[in-house]
């Protein structure tokens, strides 16, 4: 395979459901925004530069609610620092020889949960030379799809029946929960998944703005000790 | 600074998309710096595992929006029906996914939720 058919088979697998799966989820924001009285360009550029739905809905929400901005930029980046685990991990994995590094960080820009799930799992198989633009076909598609979607919701947005939105809403749970458990082979990976699940939804009942974070560290943390203890 | 005129709105929009860039690009650079064998990369693997499954636990125990006015159970079904529906069809994400996806509304249309 050349790098060129690695592009193309990113982009192919993207197309196959994942851009689809995320794109409904645009399709709900971009509907949200204009019903909160954004405009076109800010939807569309704020799914350009933060790349991250959570962030967005936040950054909506809260400018429905007349939050000051400091507190709305607080916010959305505190939720996206999500990012610096899933970089550190994925990057390694892309590395390969003579592939100048701001392409690594042209990549971690396009990086989204998406993609990150997919990678970790397709591209360990892949020589090191086609995984990176294997990774680029599929989350330069998978960007470009929500781009379009964030433009198809804000022209239907109020359109969508409500049972509707509630099967696109619940497809990208699905999706992850179908990608995380299909392939259990590393026992570290099934401790840290069976212990984020738990630490998650209990982190949120107390600490509802620190679940994300705070659960991937709790459930991480215990998970990389028991997965110690057995090895021993 | 407000948010509420167009320019407002559009540099909070830039300083957003900044301050996520800030994550992403601290890790790129954190993992051309880390020794991927090293116990302190095992340990930030269990974290995003574990952040990604917390993530998506949480919106099938306890949503917010939307999801809130439907029940556990049929949240849990539709899980299910994704499960099997996958491996029915030597692993479609597609077939997987929106199967699940559609059991919901249809189950919360006979249950009331």
């Amino acid at each position: 395979m050349t790098a060129r058919e690695a592009w193309r088979a990113g982009f192919n697998e993207a197309l196959a459901a994942p851009a689809w799966l995320l794109g409904v989820g645009y399709i709900g924001f971009g509907s949200l925004a204009q019903s909160q009285g954004f405009s076109l360009l800010h939807a569309v550029l704020s799914t350009v530069t933060i790349w991250a739905l959570p962030g967005q809905l936040i950054l909506v929400e809260m400018h429905t609610l007349n939050a000051p901005a400091l507190a709305i930029l607080l916010a959305v980046v505190f939720s996206s620092s999500r990012f610096l685990p899933m970089a550190v991990t994925l990057m390694p994995h892309l590395r390969a020889p003579d592939v100048p590094s701001w392409r690594y960080y042209f990549a971690g820009h396009v990086l989204a949960m998406t993609s990150w799930a997919i990678a970790m799992r397709r591209i360990p198989e892949q020589p090191r030379p086609l995984r990176l633009p294997f990774f680029l076909g599929f989350a330069l598609t998978i960007w470009a799809v929500s781009l379009v979607c964030t433009l198809v919701g804000y022209t239907l947005a109020g359109t969508l029946p409500a049972p509707l939105r509630l099967a696109f809403v619940f497809a990208n749970p699905l999706y992850f929960i179908l990608i995380l458990t299909a392939d259990l082979r590393a026992r570290m990976v099934v401790l840290a998944l069976t212990s984020g699940a738990i630490a998650g939804p209990l982190i949120h009942l107390v600490l509802p703005a620190w679940s994300v974070i705070g659960g991937g560290l709790v459930g991480g943390t215990v998970a990389f000790f028991m997965s110690r203890l057995r090895r021993v | 600074m407000t948010s509420d005129n167009f320019l407002g709105l559009t540099l909070l929009i830039l300083a957003c998309g900044a301050g996520s860039y800030f994550w992403r690009g601290l890790g790129v650079w954190v993992a051309d710096r880390v020794d991927v064998e090293s116990d302190w990369f095992m340990w930030i693997t269990c974290v995003a595992f574990a952040m990604i499954a917390g993530l998506v636990s949480r919106v099938i125990m306890l949503p917010v929006g939307d999801l809130e006015h439907t029940a556990l159970l049929n949240r849990l079904a539709s899980v299910a029906v994704a499960v099997i529906a996958y491996r029915l069809t030597n692993q479609s994400l597609l077939f997987g996914v929106l199967a699940g996806a559609l059991v919901l509304p249809i189950l919360g249309f006979f249950t009331g939720r």
